[in-house]
């Protein structure tokens, strides 16, 4: 397993670079100044252009992109071209409330997603089957904006049970914290619900077809055991590898719901800067992404061997 | 389930904050703290909290006096001494020293391409006579001293310490130390996410009612808060729900969700607040011929674009005056967008003027919801004569850049753009960047025109108000001969807060204090 880890850590490295110098392109090429969108709409031709020297923008492109990959070889991610703080700085003060939101998000997931998964496939083609198959097409087709919209209008301005926006620390107390983070965190698990619902469904339906399972029941097997020890553990290989990809999506992919919810997450911060072109900040982020997909992944897949003793490295 | 564990668990609302703290939120995130190196509003405001000014409008236009607590011109208007109220402190506790005015300003003029490159031009010698008085000495007469150090919209001549103002006008300041009624509360600044403002006890009011800019500076609560709340709608239902305390722009869509919100008030900055504004490209064709401008200009009609952009003609003032209909100066005359246009005759007139055919690009921002509708009015009423239109769609910062080429639209380039301009940076006849003749280092669209920089700077250097009205007028007439810009109408831009703010000074922008009692 050790093997396994140190070949995957050294396979990231050139994956890394390779996405340093493709954003780093990709950003130059795109239109847009930063110079222009800090000096604003009405300063002069000249003015920017002071700007634009003061931040090294005028230098050859292949200097920047020395400077920059320099830089990164030394684990240094730059600083802010807008506010000049360091961009690793930046993203730690906005990974906590998107680490946050990803979490719940999970782990309502799991907690709804899962059982429910089961059941309809323990009642295949039953009434609460054919419920839940409808549903999770309704959180399928419903985009996150617009159940983010319906929850404020019915918690928070009819009910007022819940706050519009905004984030607390879970420093500030697990009750604020989960006052504010109940509204995003459904608007959020919505689709993950229903993906996962299907998944762990039609997995749990091939898996209950089996013989060992057949077997079990003519042992006398209580149905809970056979359900959760015997079934779903053999369910679960395809269950964790979606539950990891959603993971990867959750931190990478909430920006809708941190702009409708106002949680000042990793998400609202790249695309700040992408609008602002503040180009350190959308490579250092983006380099930040590729390496929690790239851990993601790899402990998705030391969780196989867990799962599946079968499964060897 | 999940909503029934959270709801019981929240021990306190987040609204239950104590009396003297606000919070709210303003049309864009802050992000740069320099009120001199960036022209963002946004930056402006904040500017406000922080710093305080020499001189300051009133709610009449006139300059009063601010920092300044006298100041004596001498009998031919070319040399000026002003002296500091006694007892101005910086937010460090250093005391305000005229060192520290004569930095600032030197710096503003240096960032400032308007006004403050203006008064810089005019300007002998700007230096410290003692330590709480300076002198201005002109070189050529310039009426506009006062009004320049006045200037109420970016970048306002804030003054701060010399150490910091000693910076390059393009090097971002590092440091926020002011000696206007707020202190920032640096520890506490997320670039784009919070800022913090606490009051400053060291802050001495004026003992004039406030009036707009000017006067008694009362800061109104002890804590401000600003966030940044990306959503407009989102905003609007955390100021319903109590979470902000107020809002600076209510989008005009969403107003009607607070008209009868209970203990809501929902206030315009006034009318003509902001206008919406058209630029062509002097450089290249087809607007680098006076007649094809005009034949544009024939084609366009106000009344269309204020209805796809705005829609409430409650929100909405149709206006052709350049300087905006607020300026005591406001004059239409030569307005012809006002009315709805004669088509046929714009026709004729670009027959007559020996179009032919080529592309006119439409820079479109799509991101900016309050002026996005704006451009393909444009398109649609010049498609309407028969002019060749591209609409080119992208994100305003795409836009500000690409906006800078002066090369061809086939190498890049384009033809017009529009923009929604505070009426503040409109009002003023030389400071108004679409007025500038000056050519083509200046705001782009590159107008040249040496009669009308002629008029502006005898309008600077005029000494009475009817010389200045006269010249105002003339400048109203060329612009609308050569087609400098386009007004494309103006609207009210509304504030929404909550009883806390119910007794805040009455501004063109959020200014956050009120009048000594």
């Amino acid at each position: 397993m050790l093997n396994l880890i140190f070949k995957r850590v050294l396979a990231a490295i050139p994956v890394m670079l390779v996405v340093a110098t493709v954003v780093f392109l990709l950003l130059r090429l795109a239109p847009g100044d930063p110079a222009r969108v800090i000096a604003g709409d009405m300063a002069s031709e000249q003015a920017v252009a002071e700007v634009r020297a003061e931040m090294g923008l005028d230098r050859p492109l292949p200097t920047q992109y020395l400077l920059a990959m320099g830089a990164l070889l030394k684990g240094d991610l730059g600083s802010s071209i807008i506010s000049k703080d360091p961009v690793a700085t930046l993203i730690g003060q906005r990974l906590g409330p998107t680490m946050a939101l990803a979490i719940c998000a999970i782990l309502l997931t799991i907690c709804a997603a899962i059982p429910l998964g089961v059941f309809s496939a323990w009642w295949h083609k039953g009434l609460f089957d054919r419920i839940t198959l409808a549903l999770t097409v309704l959180a399928f087709s419903v985009p996150a904006f617009v159940v983010g919209y319906l929850l404020i209008l019915v918690f928070s301005v009819k009910l007022n049970w819940l706050p519009v926006q905004g984030y607390a620390e879970l420093a500030s107390g697990f009750g604020t914290f989960l006052y504010h983070m109940a509204l995003p965190t459904i608007t959020l698990a919505t689709v993950f619900v229903a993906l996962i619902t299907r998944i762990t469904r039609g997995s749990m339906l091939e898996v209950l077809g089996e013989d060992f399972v057949r077997t079990a029941r003519a042992k006398g097997v209580p149905e809970r055991y056979v359900l959760y020890r015997h079934a779903l553990r053999n369910a679960a290989v395809p269950i964790v590898t979606v539950i990891g990809l959603a993971l990867t999506t959750l931190i990478s992919g909430v920006v809708v719901t941190e702009t409708i919810f106002n949680i000042p997450g990793v998400g609202r911060l790249i695309v700040d800067a992408v609008l602002a072109r503040d180009y350190p900040v959308v490579q250092g982020t983006i380099l930040f992404f590729s390496f929690v997909y790239v851990f993601i992944n790899l402990a998705i897949d030391l969780l196989y061997v867990v799962l599946d003793p079968r499964i060897r490295y | 389930m999940f909503l029934a564990v959270a709801g019981p668990l929240a021990a306190a609302p987040t609204a239950s904050q104590a009396e003297t703290s606000a919070k709210f939120v303003m049309h864009a995130p802050l992000r740069v703290l320099d009120p001199i190196l960036t022209s963002a509003y946004v930056t402006r405001n904040h500017g406000y909290l922080v710093y305080d000014t020499l001189f300051s409008m009133d709610a009449a236009g006139r300059p009063q006096p601010q920092m300044v607590e006298s100041w004596k011109v001498s009998e031919d208007g070319m040399a000026y001494t002003f002296k500091l109220r006694p007892g101005l402190v910086f937010h460090d506790g250093a005391p305000v020293t005229a060192d520290d005015v004569v930095a600032s300003l030197q710096r503003w003029e240096a960032g400032d391409a308007t006004i403050g490159n203006r008064l810089k031009n005019a300007t002998a010698e700007l230096a410290a006579s003692g330590a709480d008085t300076f002198t201005l000495k002109l070189k050529t007469p310039y009426g506009l001293v006062l009004e320049s150090l006045a200037k109420e919209s970016s970048p306002v001549p804030f003054i701060m310490p010399k150490r910091i103002a000693s910076a390059p006008a393009s090097q971002a300041i590092t440091e926020t130390v002011g000696s206007g009624p707020y202190r920032f509360v640096q520890a506490d600044f997320q670039a784009g996410v919070k800022a913090t403002y606490v009051k400053f006890s060291g802050y001495v009011p004026r003992k004039e009612p406030a009036s707009a800019f000017a006067g008694g500076k009362v800061a109104k609560v002890d804590r401000l808060e600003l966030v940044n709340i990306p959503d407009s709608q989102t905003a609007v239902n955390a100021l319903r729900n109590g979470e902000i305390d107020f809002l600076e722009d209510v989008p005009p869509d969403l107003m009607p969700q607070l008209k009868d919100a209970k203990g809501i008030a929902l206030k315009s900055y006034g009318k003509n607040s902001n206008m919406f504004t058209l630029r062509m490209n002097w450089l290249q064709a087809p607007f680098n011929n006076v007649k094809v401008r005009r034949a544009a200009l024939a084609a366009l009609y106000q009344q269309d674009y204020l209805d796809a952009q705005i829609g409430d003609p409650e929100v909405y003032q149709v206006c052709g005056a350049v300087l905006t209909c607020v300026s005591p100066y406001a004059s239409e005359e030569g307005a012809t967008q006002i009315k709805a246009p004669d088509l046929a005759h714009a026709r004729k007139l670009l027959k007559e003027s020996g179009y032919a055919g080529e592309k006119v690009v439409v820079l479109h921002p799509t991101d900016l919801p309050i002026f996005a509708n704006i451009a393909p009015v444009t398109a649609q009423a010049l498609r309407s004569i028969g002019m060749n239109v591209e609409i080119q769609s992208m994100d305003w910062a795409t836009l500000l850049s690409r906006r800078s080429k002066k090369e061809g639209v086939d190498e890049g380039g384009w033809s017009i753009f529009q923009s929604n301009m505070s009426s503040l940076d409109l009002i003023s006849a030389v400071g108004n960047p679409n007025l500038d003749g000056r050519a083509r280092t200046t705001y782009p669209g590159w107008t040249h025109d040496e009669v009308m920089d002629s008029l502006r700077n005898r309008f600077a250097a005029a000494r009475s108000e009817d010389e200045r009205r006269e010249l105002a007028l003339a400048i109203q007439r060329r612009n609308y001969e050569q087609v400098m810009y386009v007004p494309l109408g103006g609207y009210s831009k509304f504030k929404g807060y909550n009883a806390k703010f119910a007794d805040l000074v009455d501004a063109p922008i959020p200014l956050f204090w009120t009048s000594p009692k």
